[in-house]
């Protein structure tokens, strides 16, 4: 039997607002909380209701056979709370269904294994937390922001008790190697390795749509069959991509939440197929081999590896002045200055130094699509904008002086029940 | 090809750009006559008083384009250079704007209309009631000439395709187009509305609307003109290729010069006009200025407006941190890059701006506003909506607080700017040359 293993990464960032020099000093509120919630409304409304409600109707008419598993980002499940919470009741609801794993990220979808481990860490401490918590289950697989691996990742992963590991198949990675395989990593004593097979992911998440694709349209039925090309003795074929991918990358009129409804179907008329979460293909599969992962890969852009985020001068400049400001923020933090460390963190989300990529290649337009500013260098400016106000304020709260909130963030009454009301 | 701007007789990019693309095109094995109204011979071409078109003789002589340079490039063998004595003067200075006003005023009190014996009559369609409003009689009068001088021109030589740049060589373009029913290309550079906004004048208004109606192909220097032209001439979009300027990496060389002040230099060049935004520029300034206290600004250009300029920063309190150079000539020009920490062109209206990209070559990061030409093409450059001062001051502040964003723009602008070679430009016109000729 080989294992057909979805997994859908569900992550929105907190876009700053508008944020000049003049505002230095004056405002501290950075993010655009109006453009924010409407994303936030219209992605709910246009994916991950609709979406869900077909997942949860395929478990219940396959008997629990379809599975897949989810990753949420923290900042994703605060902007549920507030402003879709039948959304995210959704989501809870898929968790009860028994067929759904839900993974374990950091909390803030960041890029601290490559500023400050320890805070890293604690991201995933608090997240893995919050994931219990909310559905129900300890998540023992986990991914990295934008699957990113390497050796220090999935060692430092292991000590913090996670089973598996998601990451990407890479053809530096693996060369004559198949992505179908579960490997271990160098380093690693049991940590499992199951990676992305990028074709067939990227056939669902990125050319669906495209006319100009000699196999547009595709149809549920064919792409059962090229599942089948995959050798039988293949494990499990890993499809990771981003959740918005259905009804909101590709909107629904494309077909695309049609193709999902009726893919189970036709994976499950095939008897070599059946669906498994990441866990269940991790704990069933000894590692082929242990990967060698010297640097690292991440599932972005042609290059694979953490040029999306950190490629040019801005970008490591800004990655730089944020992490610079960590300790100073925990100080303040534990002074009762708990906002400070709450907008730091939504600063470490790495969506905002990806807006600030200035590639030339046909990535090009993928950061384009994402971004809310026009150039990568408007990104820039706001961004550290913003950093130098915050920098401002914890300095004036480890000075003891006025103008910082002490009171914590202000949540919505009604949180959303956890598991089994 | 029809122009009336070619170094080293420039006042803004239209001389440049002619000369860029017609090195690029003889390079491509095109031969190409350039007929301008005036030559570097000065002397002949600045008398105001030449108004009696019917009698200017026509030239003969050939006139080889000597470059600047000690070495003679192969590529002019190939451009031939005609002359025609004329008064035509595209741009003005605030000195020559204050004497165009006088004298139109007292033009419209002592003359009447003057006789331009509606060429439209003899070029075929157009409408004599387009002559209306004050533009100053001589300015017409020469289109005029040049137009003769043109067809005198264009009879005893033998071409395939008229290719025109702007619209004072527009009536010659259409009158020889007739006349030899050859492919007509209209290559607008700039459009009334760009230079004049809503005071456009009804008269260049009918000659760019009648032109680019009969024109076989348009090109336009960014999408940014080719849709206002689309629009408000209503030209099929078809029939328009943009075809972008581009820059000539030795002529920009950046000399080593030392600035005369200790801290940061925000430099506008530019021709003093409304257009150019100069009064967005002081007005960002003036917020910089108030932030940062070793900022310096440098206002270079002359025109209509630079008057009003020098007042307004007298009035915003910022005179003695803006230093206002009056027009520069290349080497000048040259030498403000060097100086420079950052080119800000925050035009109202712009086709393309050149300038912009020899800032770039230069290794100046610039910024440059979305109502541009050049935004389309620049990547590696700071954007910004003209009257938005704020977002404009911020991303000053911007350039000169963060080394990494300087440091980004400079470096990858290089590369970019490296990369808009006239050869490209040059191609897509030869290629609808030969679609025209075939």
């Amino acid at each position: 039997m080989t294992a057909i293993t979805f997994y859908f990464q569900v992550h929105q960032p907190y876009r700053l607002r508008r944020y000049t020099f003049f505002d230095i000093g004056k405002r501290h509120e950075y993010f655009d909380d109006p453009e924010n919630k409407r994303i936030l409304e219209r992605v709910a409304e246009r994916c991950y209701l609709p979406m869900n409600a077909i997942l949860l109707k395929e478990i219940e008419r396959t008997k629990g056979k379809f599975r897949c598993a989810f990753s949420l980002s923290g900042t994703v499940l605060d902007q549920l709370e507030e402003w879709a919470p039948e959304a995210l009741q959704s989501f809870v609801d898929l968790a009860e269904t028994g067929s759904v794993e839900f993974l374990c990220e950091t909390s803030h979808h960041s890029m601290s294994f490559m500023g400050d481990t320890d805070e890293w860490a604690e991201q995933i401490v608090n997240h893995r937390k919050r994931i219990r918590e909310l559905f129900g289950k300890r998540p023992t697989t986990f991914r990295n922001t934008e699957l990113v691996i390497d050796n220090h990742i999935a060692r430092a992963l292991e000590d913090l008790h996670f089973e598996a590991l998601l990451g990407e198949g890479a053809d530096p990675l693996l060369g004559a190697r198949k992505p179908t395989e579960v490997y271990g990593v160098k380093g690693c004593e049991k940590l499992q390795l199951l990676l992305r097979s990028y074709e067939y992911s990227d056939d669902i998440a990125f050319r669906f749509s495209n006319k100009e694709w000699p196999e547009y349209p595709l149809l549920a039925d064919t792409f059962a069959k090229w599942l089948d090309r995959v050798p039988a003795k293949a494990p499990f074929i890993g499809l990771f991509m981003d959740y918005e991918t259905f009804g909101e990358h590709q909107w629904a009129e494309t077909g695309i939440l049609d193709f999902m409804e009726f893919l189970p179907r036709f994976v499950l008329q095939n008897e070599r197929f059946e669906f498994r979460t990441p866990k269940q293909v991790a704990r069933k599969h000894a590692a082929a081999e242990k990967l060698d992962i010297p640097r690292p890969i991440s599932w972005a852009d042609a290059e694979r590896d953490l040029s999306a985020w950190l490629g040019n001068h801005m970008q490591r400049a800004a990655h730089e002045a944020v992490y610079e400001l960590g300790p100073d923020v925990k100080r303040a933090a534990k002074l009762g200055h708990t906002k400070l460390l709450d907008d730091w963190r939504k600063l470490t989300t790495s969506d905002h130094t990806y807006y600030m990529a200035t590639k030339h290649r046909s990535d090009n337009e993928v950061h384009e699509y994402f971004s809310p500013y026009d150039t990568p260098h408007d990104a820039f400016i706001t961004f550290m904008n913003v950093v130098e106000d915050l920098s401002a304020e914890v300095q004036r709260a480890l000075a003891g002086g006025e103008g910082v909130t002490l009171q914590p963030q202000a949540k919505p009454a009604s949180r959303v029940s956890g598991r089994k009301r | 090809m029809l122009g009336w701007e070619y170094p080293p007789e420039i006042t803004g990019g239209l001389g440049t750009a002619c000369e860029g693309l017609t090195r690029a095109l003889t390079r491509a094995g095109i031969d190409v006559l350039f007929v301008a109204p005036r030559t570097s011979a000065r002397s002949e071409s600045e008398h105001l008083e030449l108004l009696g078109c019917d009698q200017v003789p026509i030239p003969r002589r050939r006139l080889r384009y000597r470059p600047r340079s000690a070495s003679p490039s192969p590529a002019n063998e190939s451009i031939e250079w005609l002359g025609v004595p004329s008064s035509l003067r595209p741009y003005q200075t605030a000195r020559s704007y204050h004497q165009h006003l006088r004298e139109l005023a007292e033009a419209k009190r002592n003359w009447p209309e003057p006789k331009v014996e509606a060429y439209w009559e003899e070029s075929g369609p157009g409408s004599p009631h387009a002559f209306l409003g004050g533009y100053g009689p001589t300015l017409f009068l020469e289109v005029e000439r040049y137009a003769r001088a043109v067809c005198e021109i264009a009879a005893r030589r033998d071409f395939d395709v008229i290719h025109a740049h702007d619209w004072m060589t527009f009536p010659a373009a259409l009158r020889v187009a007739e006349r030899t029913g050859k492919p007509l290309v209209c290559h607008v550079h700039a459009s009334e509305f760009d230079r004049r906004g809503a005071h456009a004048d009804p008269r260049v208004g009918a000659i760019e609307r009648l032109a680019l109606a009969h024109a076989d192909r348009v090109v336009a220097v960014s999408h940014y003109t080719a849709d206002l032209v689309s629009r408000r001439y209503e030209i099929d979009p078809a029939k328009i290729a943009v075809v972008h300027n581009a820059i000539d990496p030795e002529r920009t060389r950046s000399s080593s010069s030392r600035k005369p002040v200790s801290g940061p230099l925000v430099l506008f060049l530019g021709r003093m006009t409304s257009q150019k935004g100069p009064a967005y520029f002081l007005e960002a300034a003036s917020q910089v200025a108030a932030a940062r206290h070793d900022v310096h600004f440098a206002i270079c250009g002359d025109g209509d407006e630079l008057a009003a300029t020098i007042e307004g920063a007298a009035r915003l309190g910022i005179a003695r941190r803006v230093s206002f150079t009056g027009a520069l000539d290349r080497e000048h020009v040259a030498r403000m890059y060097a100086m420079a920490d950052l080119y800000v062109m925050p035009s109202v209206s712009e086709p393309f701006g050149l300038t912009s990209l020899e800032a770039m070559a230069a290794d100046v990061p610039v910024i440059v506003s979305r109502q541009s030409g050049a935004a389309e093409v620049l990547r590696q450059s700071l954007k910004v909506d003209f009257w938005d001062t704020v977002d404009l001051a911020n991303k000053i502040l911007g350039v000169l607080r963060f080394p990494a964003l300087y440091r980004q723009l400079v470096e990858e602008g290089r590369e970019e700017v490296g990369q808009l070679r006239w050869e490209t430009s040059a191609a897509s016109v030869a290629g609808l040359y030969e679609e025209l000729a075939a």
